[in-house]
């Protein structure tokens, strides 16, 4: 986790504009994109509250400064007041081609994505302030604890020496994918083999932990590891 | 009405894990948010209604 305040600030200074891409559930605890002064920021939203589903359907998040919301593609939602002065939510600034030429449109809603949406915003309800923290702190928190007992095998590396989130890389005395094919066999997933992006990333391991995993579970994680090493 | 208008400071609508590990948040506070996200705070039954009132209301295909 970096923060890139300085980096923006020096972008600014020469009239380029930062886009940057987040985690949503980062957010409970770190610092926005809005705060670091990032122009437009995207995220996808998976892991608010929708399902792995062999990699689809999920939804993007996209935000900017008010000063560029007419070149977002799509449409914005808006809250006004009707002639009654009752609350009202009408689609606004939302691009004409979406309706008059839909062949040749650049931008289109799908109610996939929209269900996708109702999910996290469902799933934001529930958590709500505290709860959005509160999860936040629970990925960081137990992921620094696989962490930390990970770092005591020896012929392991960790990668990330910095803060993580929920995610960092190690580096295995093997190829990952065996290590993943032996642990696999102890019912434990062990994490993205990083060989696949890159073959010369064979031996490294990306490795995620949530809230839902318990002690006992990244104990069994450890001692499978070992045992596979 | 929005989901907001029913928030009550405190309301919570999930039970998360429990944290069964002793760690430190380890980000400086350079990196920590220094407000908490605009999100309202309901109990599961008052998020239930809401949405439960807001399908009714949806002008689709279910409805003649």
């Amino acid at each position: 986790v970096q923060d890139f305040s300085d980096i923006i600030e020096k972008l600014h200074s020469v009239k380029a504009l930062a886009v940057g891409s987040f985690y949503p559930v980062s957010l409970g605890l770190l610092k926005t994109p809005g705060a670091m002064g990032v122009d437009i920021a995207t995220a996808d939203g998976q892991s608010l509250g929708n399902y792995l589903g062999f990699g689809g359907p999920s939804f993007g998040i996209m935000a900017t400064k008010k000063e560029f919301i007419r070149q977002i593609p799509g449409r914005i939602v808006g809250k006004t007041v009707d002639k009654e002065d009752k609350e009202a939510f009408v689609l606004t600034l939302q691009a004409r081609e979406q309706h008059i030429r839909r062949q040749k449109a650049t931008s289109n809603i799908c109610s996939n994505q929209n269900l996708m949406a109702l999910r996290a915003t469902i799933f934001l309800s529930l958590l709500g302030k505290n709860g959005f923290k509160e999860l936040s702190a629970l990925n960081h928190l137990k992921t620094n604890y696989l962490k930390d007992e990970l770092s005591k095998i020896d012929n392991i590396t960790i990668k990330n020496l910095t803060p993580t989130f929920n995610e960092f890389v190690i580096k295995l005395p093997k190829k990952a994918s065996k290590i993943i094919e032996q642990m696999s066999k102890s019912d434990i997933y062990a994490g993205i083999d990083l060989g696949k992006t890159d073959k010369n990333l064979d031996e490294f391991l990306l490795v995620a932990v949530t809230e839902r995993r318990t002690k006992k579970q990244m104990d069994k994680f450890v001692k499978v590891l070992k045992e596979a090493l | 009405m929005s989901v907001f208008d029913n928030s009550k400071k405190g309301r919570k609508g999930v039970k998360l894990p429990k944290l069964d590990v002793d760690t430190k948040i380890k980000f400086s506070n350079k990196l920590l948010r220094d407000n908490q996200a605009k999100l309202p705070e309901l109990s599961e039954l008052d998020v239930v209604r809401h949405f439960t009132r807001l399908s009714s209301k949806n002008f689709s295909i279910d409805l003649k």
